[in-house]
């Protein structure tokens, strides 16, 4: 897996750079602002770049809207945005630019380094990743006659594997079950929020989201 | 002109005249003549009486222009002129008429103002000199008294040099051609002035049409009248004639009453045009009348307007302590100073007007008004007062975004980066410990989690300070993500659109702690939120379902009033007890001031 890595800031671009190469993932490129990211994932096309959101010149949110824009130019390239927010917004955004091979966690998951690299893992291999965080926000937000309380506890966890991206048999494997429970449980959800049934992981990771955020 | 002048002027015209009379008399008695005409010397002096008459008034009424002193002068030289007619003196009054051409056509194109500007001085020169040097040529070419009726009368006169009544019509021809050339130069130049000019310019160059369209009529028609015959050089002989400047072709009593009556009518009508602008001082007594202490600062200056007749008038009024001139709301008065003339009033208080206006009536205007005037200056000091402490406001709360914005950054860019590196550093110590000691792999362990709420306090610290993702994707974003964290079903519509940092921040901060005062003390089930784009502004609108009794004088609610007035916006709390809370803001696009 060739990686490039795009935060502005040192310390962490280093830790980072460290981490992965301990964990035989070969990192190709290092930048610290967007345009230079966008030259080098021309000029080296990773496997998967690893996207600081906020970063110069513009100092706003450049590096998603360059990993963005890089999306449709490599479509077969995965992106990993690192960021210091918990914003469903921009979660939404990078996966509506496509589902496969993308992910969106916050940056305190490099800390966690089994997490982090299971989910560098799951992107590059065209998968998601959307971080519990910001699943957490979404499902606790409060809505009119809340159709959540029609889920038992079992299927809200389910809803929640399902929102951070994971597979089928991903969700049997942490929630400890089978994967035919699993996709009984996934058919129940649907049914009970009135949505349309996807077997796509990663496009039900979308609908899921949207779902949550009206 | 000084009124010591005037009478000078009278006291010589008047000495003048006797003495013209005297020397005809005793021109009369001395070659024993007879007159044809003995009322030629009457009309004659009624024509410069008229001219000096005029001067003086045109002089006294507008005393802005030099037309009058121009006409007093062209009626003294007329009158001293008569002084050499009679053929006693030997010095042949009667040719120099056309001299006085040069003078009468300044007048006619210097009208209103009487002034010539640059070039206009050497061609007005030049022009003197050509009439003056025709009317020498005539007079030293000609033999008038040994040429009239009886040869045998009268000596020559002193400046002639031969008597060629051939050479000498050749000059005046030259001469009679050019002048009514000249004359409908200028009025062209008159009329294409006029067509030109603004309505005030137009106002004022009235006078021009009045003199002028009566003179054009005057030289077409007394020609055709006076002429029966000469064909075409006689036509342009009686065209000059008709002034009364040249000598007419058939000299007859119908010749000297029309040319007498033309040049008598002439500076009445001059007189006249430049009464007709001076009128509107008139309107200064209305203006006066109308004008009540209750009258706004706006109500004045259009009162002004009006008495000026010039739409563009504005009052000027001096800040303390600076050069920098406000109007009558207070605001930074902008204008063309090229283009507009200022006059000032006192030294606090100008007017800017047309430069066409006639500036005495300008200050007359002024003073007419000046204790409506000094309220207006005070109330647009007031005013100016009051828009550089909303502006000084705006500054403060822009300046305090800029600083929470600022700070955001720096936790950004800085704590938070740390604080992640520890936790990574304190995990990453733990994991290749090697030898395990329960209390140090305890210590460790508590310290990583410690470094991870470090992390997760410090990224709720920064978004309270300032939320990046309003910088970053604007409104919309921003109050969802408040939504997602509120305690309630808060359901948002917003208008996608951007708006300048100061109107986000301030628009962000309003729905923010409207939200916070819903949940804290409304007791509401749910609360909505709403943005739109209405009227050049954001509107704002945060509602809830709760108990209603929100103060609007609360320091929250207070403070978010402040925030909002601050913009420029507009900001009302309506809570009743039945129906729950509205808090309603709107705000401009465009901030004032920037």
């Amino acid at each position: 897996m060739r990686v490039l890595i795009a935060e502005d800031s040192v310390l962490l671009r280093e830790g980072l750079v460290r981490l992965l190469e301990e964990e035989g993932v070969e990192v190709v490129a290092q930048v610290g602002d967007a345009d230079s990211l966008r030259a080098r994932v021309r000029a080296d096309t990773p496997d998967v770049c690893v996207v600081d959101v906020r970063m110069p010149p513009e100092d706003n949110a450049d590096g998603l809207i360059a990993a963005v824009e890089l999306r449709s130019e490599f479509p077969d390239m995965g992106i990993l945005i690192l960021s210091q927010y918990v914003e469903p917004h921009y979660a939404l955004e990078l996966l509506q630019s496509g589902t496969d091979g993308v992910g969106y966690l916050l940056k305190d998951r490099i800390t966690d380094r089994t997490q982090f690299i299971e989910g560098l893992r799951a992107v590059a291999g065209g998968g998601t990743a959307v971080d519990p965080a910001v699943v957490a926000q979404l499902l606790g937000r409060p809505r009119k006659d809340d159709p959540l309380q029609h889920l038992t506890e079992r299927e809200r966890e389910v809803l929640a594997a399902m929102a951070e991206g994971k597979t089928n048999s991903g969700i049997s494997d942490v929630l400890f079950m089978s994967e035919k429970t699993v996709e009984s449980h996934v058919r129940n959800i649907f049914l009970k929020l009135n949505l349309h049934s996807d077997q796509h992981t990663n496009r039900r990771v979308l609908a899921v989201l949207q779902w949550m955020r009206i | 002109m000084r009124t010591r002048s005037g009478v000078i002027a009278v006291v010589a015209a008047a000495a003048l005249s006797v003495l013209a009379f005297v020397v005809q008399e005793w021109s009369l008695t001395r070659y024993d003549l007879v007159l044809d005409l003995p009322e030629w010397l009457w009309m004659q002096l009624a024509v410069g009486w008229a001219f000096l008459l005029s001067g003086l008034v045109a002089d006294r009424k507008r005393p802005d222009s030099l037309i009058g002193l121009w006409m007093v002068a062209f009626g003294v030289i007329w009158i001293g002129r008569l002084l050499l007619t009679p053929p006693a003196i030997q010095w042949e009054g009667v040719g120099w008429g056309f001299a006085l051409y040069g003078l009468l056509f300044v007048i006619l194109y210097t009208l209103p103002s009487g002034r010539l500007r640059g070039w206009e001085k050497w061609g007005a020169g030049i022009w003197m000199s050509f009439v003056l040097g025709v009317a020498v040529a005539i007079v030293a070419f000609t033999d008038f008294y040994g040429g009239i009726d009886d040869p045998v009368c009268c000596p020559s006169h002193l400046l002639l040099i031969e008597d060629a009544p051939a050479t000498a019509e050749a000059i005046g021809t030259v001469g009679l051609v050019v002048a009514p050339l000249v004359f409908i130069a200028i009025a062209v130049v008159q009329f294409s002035r006029w067509l030109g000019a603004s309505r005030v310019g137009r106002r004022n160059l009235r006078s021009v049409i009045v003199v002028l369209v009566p003179l054009v009529v005057l030289m077409v028609l007394i020609p055709t009248a006076t002429v029966t015959t000469g064909g075409f050089t006689g036509l342009i002989e009686a065209f000059g004639s008709s002034l009364g400047l040249a000598p007419a072709p058939q000299p007859s009593r119908l010749n000297l009453y029309v040319q007498s009556g033309a040049l008598i009518v002439l500076p009445v009508l001059i007189l006249a045009g430049l009464l007709t602008t001076r009128l509107s001082r008139a309107r200064v007594a209305d203006m006066m009348e109308d004008l009540t202490s209750t009258a706004t600062p706006q109500e004045l200056e259009e009162r002004l307007q009006k008495t000026l007749a010039d739409a563009g008038a504005r009052l000027a009024f001096l800040r303390e302590g600076t050069d920098e001139h406000v109007d009558v709301n207070g605001e930074k008065l902008l204008f063309d100073r090229d283009a507009q003339a200022m006059t000032e009033l006192d030294d606090r208080v100008s007017i800017v007007h047309d430069p066409l206006v006639d500036r005495d009536l300008v200050a007359a205007t002024g003073v007419a008004a000046g204790l409506a005037i000094d309220n207006a200056r005070l109330q647009a000091d007031i005013r100016a007062q009051l828009l550089e402490v909303q502006d000084s406001r705006r500054r403060l709360v822009n300046a305090t975004d800029e600083a929470r914005r600022s700070v955001e950054r720096d936790l950004h860019d800085g704590a938070q980066q740390r604080l992640i590196a520890l936790s990574a550093t304190l995990k990453e110590a733990a994991s290749h410990r090697t030898e395990h000691d329960p209390i140090v792999d305890e210590l460790l362990a508590d310290a990583a989690r410690e470094a991870d709420l470090a992390i997760g306090e410090l990224r709720e610290l920064a978004r309270g300070v300032h939320p990046a993702i309003l910088t970053q994707a604007g409104l919309g974003p921003a109050i969802s993500n408040l939504a997602d964290r509120a305690p309630i079903p808060v359901q948002v519509e917003v208008d996608p659109g951007r708006y300048p940092a100061a109107v986000e921040g301030t628009a962000y901060f309003v729905v923010a702690e409207a939200l916070s005062n819903v949940f804290k003390h409304s007791e509401a089930n749910a609360s909505e939120v709403s943005m739109r784009d209405e009227g050049g502004g954001l509107q704002i609108e945060v509602t809830d379902d709760g108990i209603g009794g929100a103060d609007p004088d609360g320091s929250g609610l207070r403070g978010l009033s402040d925030r909002v007035g601050s913009q420029g916006g507009q900001f009302r709390v309506e809570s009743s007890l039945s129906r729950g809370t509205r808090v309603t803001a709107w705000l401009p696009h465009r901030p004032e001031g920037t």
